[in-house]
């Protein structure tokens, strides 16, 4: 039992309500991650909270560590060989290195979006239903729904509706990344990646994909890797600067964009070095 | 410089033209050699006639014609999954010096002469099928057999390049959604590369058809319809180069004329081919 006022009581009550909060918040926690590809030390020492719902931004010169950040997080640098890893990736407090965990439904709760969009060359329809049929589901009238919902939330199926058994490569650049979106969502994810999603798109479909992010971080997790100062500032919650394989500055992206602490971040924002 | 590389032009196209020229050369041959036959016979009755015999002046090449289809069909049946099989292997899953080691291995089936398959079908094949499932052993069924191997180097080969063709990103996108290396074959990398195999397919039929020596060690080259797999069978090249030594007048014309159609039969597989190919690009 605990003993003492009740004031010490509620005190005690609160401090363990905000942990708690703050538990729940963090949707992915890195801890002190390290990666080498060969000889190389790409990341060093991460440490970095990804609170849920919101969206967080990876900034940085290229060759930073970036991408290679993103893809801890959902696995996708195990398939490269000579690639070494320490440290752990916490998603939901639960490592997802583990010997235990399998990396399928791990890539289903954590879905990715690349640089260049990349629409399967089937059609239009089997791109969004590969995700959900990958995971099992075969059920005709469902990967009908499925498809139409997530085409519905990315804004493209009143483009597409009347012809769905096209080849998605007909499809403009922009819509075809729309199209990766939709096929990520499909798979009901918890966490989404996106690399550099924009910067093969002109500005109309890169506004498009902006505005979806913000829609989309209302049930998800989303972290943006951007090599644009305006994208990041225009599209984050939270940003993260970092430089050398190392985390230099992170906190909300207000706060990092109008008085960045570290020089290094204010040259890197105000495009002094890149 | 500039006269030089005129004269390379020229000699180039000399070369080129009078390689064009022989070819015509030989179509023109092989159609003034086979056309008057056709046309006393009436091309109906040259390709459905079921009968052969040249000493009583019965030129039917159906059973040819049909024995050129089993065969082939066989040799498909038993050449393109296996070779489709070891691309995949090759291309997706083996590790990069297994599949250099193992695609030059295949890459030397291609070097072994044709005579050799015959032999080795002759010699192994032939009394296998005899002892096992009855008939005389050569058969249908021996000659698939002989060139389902013997068409494996190309379908490999090419099915091979087609895979590596096939962007890295699809499979990267594949696996981002959670996909295994096997679903991330079947649902991106085959379809992608289906123009590809398909091409792939046509050329191993085309090299089935033409092939001749092998077939005529191992089929039996009996001159009727085959009715089952393990029936001998003749097939339209068989039947020229079994002929040609000693046929003379009416029969050598019909020799010739089986080589029409059998280059009709070509032409015709090589516009498939290419429609396929135009066909999928779109
Ligand atoms: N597959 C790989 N094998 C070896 N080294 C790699 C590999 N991928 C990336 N690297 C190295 O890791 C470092 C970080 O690369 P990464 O792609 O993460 O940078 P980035 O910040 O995303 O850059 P960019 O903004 O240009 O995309 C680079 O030095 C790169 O050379
Ligand atoms: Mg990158």
């Amino acid at each position: 039992m605990f003993q003492g006022s009740s004031d010490d009581r509620n005190e005690v009550q609160r401090w363990y309500v905000s942990i708690m909060e703050q538990k729940n918040d963090c949707k992915i926690r890195i801890d002190n991650l390290n990666l080498h590809f060969a000889t190389n030390h790409v990341l060093k020492g991460i440490n970095l909270n990804i609170t849920r719902n919101l969206i967080t931004a990876l900034i940085g010169p290229s060759g930073c560590g970036k991408s290679t950040l993103l893809k801890c997080l959902n696995r996708m640098n195990d398939i490269l060989s000579d690639v070494r890893i320490e440290g752990q990736v916490l998603l939901e407090n639960q490592d997802i290195y583990a010997d235990t965990v399998d990396v399928s439904h791990l890539r289903k709760r954590v879905g990715m979006v690349f640089q260049r969009p990349v629409a399967f060359p089937i059609s239009i329809y089997e791109n969004v239903a590969s995700a959900p049929r990958v995971h099992g589901v075969s059920h005709k009238g469902t990967l009908n729904t499925i498809v139409q919902a997530s085409l519905e939330r990315v804004g493209l199926w009143d483009e597409v509706a009347d012809k769905l058994h096209k080849s998605a490569l007909s499809l403009s650049l922009g819509q075809q990344q729309q199209l990766c979106i939709a096929r990520v969502i499909a798979s009901e994810p918890e966490v989404i990646l996106l690399d550099e999603p924009c910067s093969a798109l002109d500005p109309m479909s890169t506004m498009k994909i902006e505005e979806l992010m913000r829609q989309l971080a209302k049930n998800y997790t989303v972290v943006i890797v951007t090599h644009s100062m305006q994208q990041a500032a225009r599209a984050s919650d939270y940003t993260v600067f970092m430089l050398g394989g190392e985390i230099i500055e992170s906190g909300p992206t207000a706060e990092i964009f109008t008085s960045p602490r570290d020089t290094r971040t204010e040259d890197y924002i105000t495009g002094r070095f890149r | 410089m500039h006269r030089s590389e005129t004269l390379v032009q020229w000699s180039l196209a000399v070369v080129a033209l009078s390689a064009i020229a022989v070819l015509a050369l030989i179509i023109i041959f092989i159609f003034k050699e086979g056309s008057p036959i056709i046309a006393r016979l009436g091309i109906a009755q040259f390709i459905t006639g079921t009968k052969w015999s040249p000493t009583r002046g019965m030129f039917g090449i159906l059973p040819m014609i049909l024995g050129s289809v089993w065969v082939t069909l066989g040799a498909l049946i038993i050449g393109v999954p296996i070779g489709l099989a070891t691309a995949i292997f090759l291309a997706e899953m083996a590790p990069s010096r297994t599949s250099q080691i193992l695609k030059s291995a295949i890459q030397l089936l291609a070097g072994i002469p044709s005579v050799v398959f015959g032999f080795i079908g002759l010699i192994i094949l032939v009394p296998l099928i005899r002892k096992w499932l009855g008939g005389p052993g050569f058969s249908v069924l021996a000659a698939g057999i002989v060139l389902g191997i013997m068409i494996l180097p190309t379908i490999v080969s090419v099915c091979y390049d087609v895979f590596k063709a096939v962007p890295q990103a699809y499979r990267e996108g594949m696996l981002a959604l959670g996909a295994t290396r096997w679903q991330t074959i079947r649902m991106v990398v085959l379809p992608a590369a289906r123009p590809g195999i398909i091409a792939a397919v046509i050329l191993g039929m085309g090299r089935a058809v033409g092939e001749t020596m092998a077939v005529i060690m191992v089929a039996g080259n009996a001159t009727k319809i085959p009715i089952s797999p393990l029936a001998p069978v003749r097939t339209l090249t068989s039947n020229i180069a079994l002929e040609m030594g000693y046929a003379v007048g009416e029969h050598r014309e019909a020799l010739f004329a089986t080589g029409i159609v059998l280059f009709v039969i070509i032409a015709l597989l090589n516009t498939l081919a290419r429609l396929v190919a135009r066909v999928e690009k779109v």
